[in-house]
């Protein structure tokens, strides 16, 4: 049984030639081999050595995804000790939170950013003793005690290989599959933060099934955009990586990722539901924006009748190439639910686009779509059946456990919580509500999220948003209605695609709250919460009440301030606090409801609407 | 920061420089100096003569009297050819950027004045050109990374927001490697956001290049922060010259730019 370092092993002796990572810099695609992978790797793991890091010593890695911060993982790994990944733009709350969790002695930093956020807290987390940083601009004049570029480490590493030349293959022949190989932190929808301990089989096991049922090859260009800080992310990007030794190509900076997608044009691709949401969001507002209703008609058959050979090569090749899909043979989307449409609009322009299922206590994958599931009704939440070796069932709850290979360890420094998730026997709770549908997972809805009205029936409120998302102007939607008696939403425009729209109208606006507020944009927003009640029946059962009231909100959620997870779930408990007196002024039957800020002047009127 | 001026190496000395258009003085004998490494900023009211002072010493105004000398060399006229061979870059109050252009290849006219290759050689794409070329993408592409511009690389400048002008054309403007850096009120129209990044960014080019700037500016809370050395001039002449603080104490730009206190 592999571990990581040892599958980075066998590709430096077997295709030490062939390319493991690319990154652009500089306007140019810069390649890594992965005897080069391999090299860099080595001198790291004594730089690391050589700074005192022993084995089961927890390493924070904190940035964008650079070439670096791949060998930084495999470094520490290398060395037996466990790398934990966190969001580059976690705020210095968080992330002292997290390392005072994961008792991290070393921190591995992108740049003067990150550095400047540590050193804010350094002094409260007296366990770091260690900072290495990749990007070296703004840093000359910081005190460098316990501070080192990440080529003074490789120096540093250089050196101590010289003196213990066997050192590395002596620590990694000790690594065994049930070594801790990440703490991966949850995202959290219901609150704190926990770190889920997961072991190199965990990974590896699933990842081999995985990799083999569909058919993942090692020639697959996979293009690595997400935060390594995501289960989903280790597990689709480097784990199938690790196991494959296929291609990953990172993008130039945050503001270049659909761009640089374009010119990497991905084999393999994983993202989760907004991603998709948003090139859907690209396309359709070029679709009715173009002057030739070429486009537009041929988005309309497309989802009515599927494709057809002239559309294909009048419209969606090129489509496809402008947003980097040409080449795509695998397409996963994981951590939520695709609107329907928006996964079938994928689907018929040939993008082979499959849901998955996973969450951190599972390394990140417990399913995928197959055939059958694709051609079901809710093709978009039928998850497929469980990868071999992991076993699902659901509790009388209809909450959904699963056990098997990719089960966690637990979490880190808490057993109680790892006692309320994992039962005696092994099942782990997933928090998730659903049903099994001939052997496939139907994923309904999270746990926490079912509400009851005054009259004591269930609505599943997510259901509902995910109707409403499924609009290219919505871009997030809140439905509320516990202990009332119908239901109300609090809904967020696509600025973009609101903000198009708005320009063929020829209609002036300054930005998104004055679009918010628009009479025209009001009435827009109405109609498509009009049809989500029109298909009430379908999407949350015949017996549910109907969106009776709703309003657009004069900004977006903010994960800054909780209330949304990293990866874009809404935290329902943190939105119904922030906007707990626009819910009453909905529920009071009022028309407008003023916002004002913190000095109490007015910032802008709601249009608060009756459906 | 800069220590003391006074053990620094002027790479600029303007000499009783006096300008007037058809008899309109503009400037009146002014005289000051700009030293090595340093952020040097000129500020008054409107109509002081900021701009006129910055197109003298640019080459774009001849003075009446007085002398410049730069890097050891003295003009009584400074041509903007001149300046610009010599090393000196300028960005502009009203954005001159090829709009047409993207923001690579206005960069890109930055290095002009480093490409060897004649026309023929170019039109042809000979060995030489597409070497230079090369060369000075790579040089371009440092400076797109410098400022943050990757993801409008290829996008045409007039399609941009004022601001990433603006930072487009101090790119353009390093893109000639200059020894000293005019900048005329880069700030100005920006968000205080945008403000911020200027700044910061305006402190790199000098550390990290050793780039001497001047600037021009009306924000003086941006000036105060960034500069080593302040001029105030006021109508066509110079009422002060020293580090922020001295500027701050001097009675007569207190009376004229920051208004009498009571």
């Amino acid at each position: 049984m592999e571990t990581f370092p040892s599958l980075l092993q066998q590709h430096a002796t077997q295709s030490g030639n062939r390319t493991a990572l690319r990154m652009k810099k500089h306007g140019i695609w810069n390649s890594y081999t992965w005897s080069e992978v391999s090299n860099e790797v080595q001198k790291l793991a004594c730089g690391f050595a050589a700074t005192g890091l022993k084995p089961r010593d927890k390493v924070a890695i904190i940035g964008n995804n650079v070439p670096p911060l791949f060998f930084s993982i495999l470094a520490v790994q290398s060395l037996g000790a466990i790398p934990v990944p966190m969001h580059a733009d976690s705020t210095t709350e968080e992330l002292k939170g997290l390392l005072e969790n994961c008792e991290a002695k070393f921190a591995v930093l992108q740049d003067q950013q990150q550095v400047d956020a540590i050193y804010r807290i350094i002094k409260e987390v007296p366990l770091l003793t260690e900072v290495v940083y990749f990007d070296v601009r703004g840093m000359q004049e910081y005190d460098h005690t316990h501070l080192k570029s990440y080529i003074e480490f490789e120096e540093l590493g250089e050196q101590f290989a010289k003196e213990h030349p066997n050192f590395i293959n002596d620590v990694t022949s000790k690594i065994t599959p049930d070594s801790d190989a990440f703490i991966v932190y949850t995202a959290g929808t219901s609150g704190q933060c926990r770190g889920a301990v997961l072991s190199h089989s965990n990974f590896l096991s699933t990842g081999q099934v995985f990799a083999d049922q569909e058919s993942i090859s090692d020639n697959e260009e996979v293009y690595a955009y997400l935060p390594l800080s995501y289960a989903s992310t280790l597990f689709f990007v480097y784990t199938l990586w690790m196991i494959r030794g296929y291609t990953i190509n990172c993008p130039e900076s945050n503001d270049t990722i659909i761009a640089d997608m374009r010119e990497v044009g991905p084999s393999m691709f994983y993202a989760p539901p907004h991603f998709y949401k948003l090139l859907y969001s690209q396309i359709s507002s070029r679709a009715e924006s173009t002057k030739s209703s070429l486009l537009a008609s041929n988005m309309a058959t497309l989802l009515t009748k599927g494709r057809s050979w002239l559309g294909d090569k009048l419209v969606f090749n090129q489509i496809k190439d402008l947003y980097g899909l040409s080449h795509i043979k695998h397409a996963y989307v994981g951590g939520d639910v695709l609107s329907e449409d928006v996964f079938k609009f994928y689907v018929a322009m040939g993008v082979n686009l499959k849901a998955t299922y996973g969450c951190a206590e599972s390394a990140g994958c417990i399913s995928v779509q197959g055939a059958s599931d694709i051609s079901s009704d809710h093709s978009e939440s039928m998850v497929g059946q469980p990868l071999s070796g992991v076993e699902v069932k659901v509790d009388s709850n209809n909450e959904i456990l699963f056990k098997g290979n990719n089960a966690f360890k637990g979490y880190y420094r808490d057993e109680a919580h790892t006692n309320s998730t994992v039962s005696a026997d092994g099942w782990i709770k997933t928090g998730d509500v659903g049903e099994l549908v001939n052997g496939s997972i139907h994923v309904i809805e999270r746990a926490d999220s079912i509400s009851k009205f005054k009259n004591g029936a269930d609505f599943k409120p997510k259901q509902i948003e995910n109707a409403l998302k499924a609009s290219t102007y919505i871009k997030d939607a809140v439905v509320i209605g516990a202990d009332q008696d119908h239901l109300t939403a609090l809904i967020v425009i696509d600025g973009e695609s609101v903000g198009a729209w708005a320009e063929r109208k020829q209609m002036q606006f300054t930005g998104y709250r004055d679009l918010a507020t628009k009479d025209e944009v009001t009435e827009l927003i109405s109609s498509k919460v009009k049809e989500v009640n029109a298909n009430m029946g379908h999407i949350a059962g015949k017996d549910c009440p109907q969106i009776k009231r709703h309003t657009i909100l004069h900004k977006e959620f903010n994960a800054g301030i909780g209330e949304m997870t990293r990866s874009r779930k809404i935290r329902r408990d943190i939105i119904a606090q922030n906007y707990k007196d626009i819910i009453e002024a909905l529920y009071s039957g009022s028309n407008t409801f003023d916002v004002a800020d913190s000095n109490g002047e007015t910032v802008a009127q709601l249009r608060l609407q009756t459906a | 920061m800069n220590t003391s001026t006074d053990s620094k190496k002027p790479i600029l000395i303007l000499d009783d420089i006096s300008l007037s258009f058809k008899g309109v003085k503009a400037i009146t004998d002014i005289s000051f100096n700009v030293y090595e490494g340093e952020i040097c900023s000129v500020i008054g009211p409107n109509g002081a003569g900021k701009s006129s002072m910055l197109n003298v010493i640019n080459g774009v105004y001849i003075p009446q009297e007085g002398n410049i000398t730069f890097d050891g060399k003295q003009f009584s006229k400074m041509k903007p050819s001149t300046a610009a061979t010599m090393g000196i870059a300028r960005t502009f109050q009203n954005i001159a950027l090829f709009a047409g252009m993207s923001t690579l290849d206005n960069i890109m006219t930055g290095r002009n004045r480093m490409m060897k290759a004649t026309f023929w050689e170019t039109a042809l794409n000979m060995a030489r050109a597409k070497r230079e070329e090369l060369e000075n993408r790579q040089e371009v592409e440092k400076i797109i990374e410098f400022l943050g511009l990757q993801s409008i690389r290829k996008t045409p400048v007039s399609s941009l927001p004022y601001g990433l002008q603006k930072r487009v054309e101090l790119g353009r403007a390093l893109a000639a490697e200059p020894k000293m850096l005019l900048l005329d009120e880069p700030m100005a129209g920006m968000t205080m956001e945008e403000k911020l990044d200027m700044s910061c960014f305006i402190q790199e080019i000098n550390r990290n290049f050793g780039t001497t700037v001047v600037l021009i500016e009306h924000d003086m809370g941006v000036v105060m922060d960034i500069s080593d050395h302040v001029v105030v001039l006021d109508y066509g002449k110079k009422i002060g010259d020293g580090t922020p603080d001295e500027v701050m104490n001097n009675q007569d730009v207190i009376d004229a730019y920051l208004g009498v206190s009571h």
